[in-house]
């Protein structure tokens, strides 16, 4: 048996330490799985340039 | 060099957070994925880093795309990768951006809803997932 942290916080999560990401992460998937998607029309409505 | 077409769909969220960023910034994001699509090299092999079964991008110096790649489908017939993108950190200093366990349930769910390998009919996909192709990425910039 190792005790030796992982080496990387944002590891895999395979040692069992899940890693964090950004909670907007888990909106994305979210809406990927809903079906909520943008088209292009969508993006091209919002350019700021 | 394959004849596969790279494709990325925006989730809803990632939309939202295209819609906040500056000009500029919208720019990057967008020549980025023409970089990515129009690469010779399949897009897995361009990620920056990666967490979990998650595909991290990076689009000028600050800039993150959370992102799963899904690599030439159907298999044994590949016509098409396919980029979900997630979401978009443009890491704003001044912005505390809430962090989130990335669980194995999570991980679990990204594995199944972007599970390619039965879909027979990539194109009627990734329309109805209204997912953009180069060409439609260059004409954002246009």
């Amino acid at each position: 048996m190792s005790l030796t942290p992982s080496e990387d916080s944002m590891g895999d999560g395979s040692n069992g330490d899940d890693p964090s990401v950004p909670e907007g992460v888990l909106r994305g998937i979210e809406d990927i799985e809903e079906g909520d998607t943008a088209s292009k029309d969508d993006l091209e409505s919002l350019l700021n340039f | 060099m394959g004849d596969e077409e790279t494709r990325v769909i925006f989730a809803g969220e990632a939309a939202k957070n295209f819609g906040i960023l500056e000009g500029s910034e919208q720019q990057q994001v967008i020549s980025r994925l023409v970089d990515i699509a129009e690469n010779d090299a399949v897009p897995s092999s361009l990620v920056h880093e990666r967490i979990g079964n998650l595909d991290i991008y990076t689009a000028g110096s600050q800039i993150r795309l959370y992102t799963k790649v899904v690599d030439e489908i159907p298999r044994g017939d590949s016509e098409s990768h396919v980029i979900y993108l997630f979401y978009i950190d443009d890491d704003h200093e001044y912005e505390q951006r809430t962090l989130a366990t990335y669980s194995p349930e999570a991980k679990e769910k990204v594995e199944r809803i972007t599970a390619l390998d039965t879909v027979s009919d990539v194109e009627s996909y990734v329309e109805e997932q209204d997912a953009l192709d180069a060409e439609n990425l260059r004409d954002l910039l246009r």
